[in-house]
């Protein structure tokens, strides 16, 4: 388990690779549900008008590795901040956590078919599903996001 | 060797495999952040809180990877239409029944 400055260190981390995976999945979450050429005129379609394949590679490797940099805070979350929530009886920002423990995994699960339908497979096919895996991987990492977010101001008021 | 199908069949078996280990309380071993060591054994509570979470993925992993290779030699013409869809419809069933399954942290 870690402490003292190196959790420290290591919670920014998180932090800071899930500010990045953020950004990356909901650009690329917005940019695949295009239906057709936009000319880019003003912000919101420029945004929209990304080349969204090219997101996938950094969403994947920054997903394992804040998958792993939680790995290895989750002990100290258990010992330190759980407890106290426990201790508080704050039932619902542990079953908040909960959630967010899970869903991590399914996301982490989902990245093999995800890079496949962006990398392998033709951009005409599986249209669809790509949407699907796009939309799901990043609501799981808002959700992470906001969660772990939350249940670090929680503990910071504690 | 259909690999793209092998992936979507990973993505849903590790999945439901993950949530049913965690259900159903399937824990190989656990790791105690107080002892720092891992026990294939239940440690009595002096040993502090036991974590079972690395333990299902563990789980997931090699189940889903089995069933991975499994599909693998599935030939392409019978998945063509389920492919796909099984990549984010498992997936996404198992996020909401994770929703469901852990409501009673928001109402006890």
């Amino acid at each position: 388990m870690f402490t003292g400055t190196l959790i420290t260190v290591l919670l920014i981390l998180h932090g800071l690779a899930g500010v990045a995976l953020v950004g990356l999945t909901t650009h690329q979450a917005i940019a695949v549900w295009k239906t057709r050429p936009l000319a880019a005129k003003n912000f919101v379609q420029a945004y929209v008008n990304t080349r969204a394949s090219t997101y996938t590679n950094a969403t994947v490797l920054i997903y394992i590795a804040t998958f792993i940099g939680g790995g290895l805070i989750y002990p100290t979350y258990v010992m330190d901040v759980k407890s106290s929530l426990t201790d508080a009886s704050m039932n619902p920002p542990i079953g908040l956590f909960e959630i967010k423990e899970h869903v991590a995994v399914y996301g982490l699960a989902m990245l093999p078919s995800y890079w496949w339908l962006w990398k392998k497979a033709a951009p005409s096919e599986h249209v669809f599903a790509r949407q699907m895996n796009t939309t799901l991987i990043a609501l799981i990492v808002w959700w992470s996001f906001i969660i772990g977010y939350i249940l670090n101001n929680i503990k910071g008021l504690l | 060797m259909n690999t793209p199908f092998a992936l979507k069949v990973f993505a849903g078996v590790a999945s439901i495999v993950y949530i049913a280990a965690f259900i159903q309380g399937y824990t190989p071993f656990r790791w105690y952040p107080l002892l720092g060591e891992a026990s294939l054994e239940d440690l009595p509570r002096s040993a502090g809180p036991a974590m079972g979470w690395y333990s299902w993925i563990v789980v997931c992993a090699v189940v889903g990877a089995i069933a991975a290779a499994i599909a693998l030699f599935i030939p392409k013409k019978l998945t063509e239409g389920v492919g796909p869809t099984l990549s984010w419809l498992v997936p996404g069933l198992v996020v909401l029944y994770t929703f469901y399954y852990e409501w009673h942290w928001f109402i006890e």
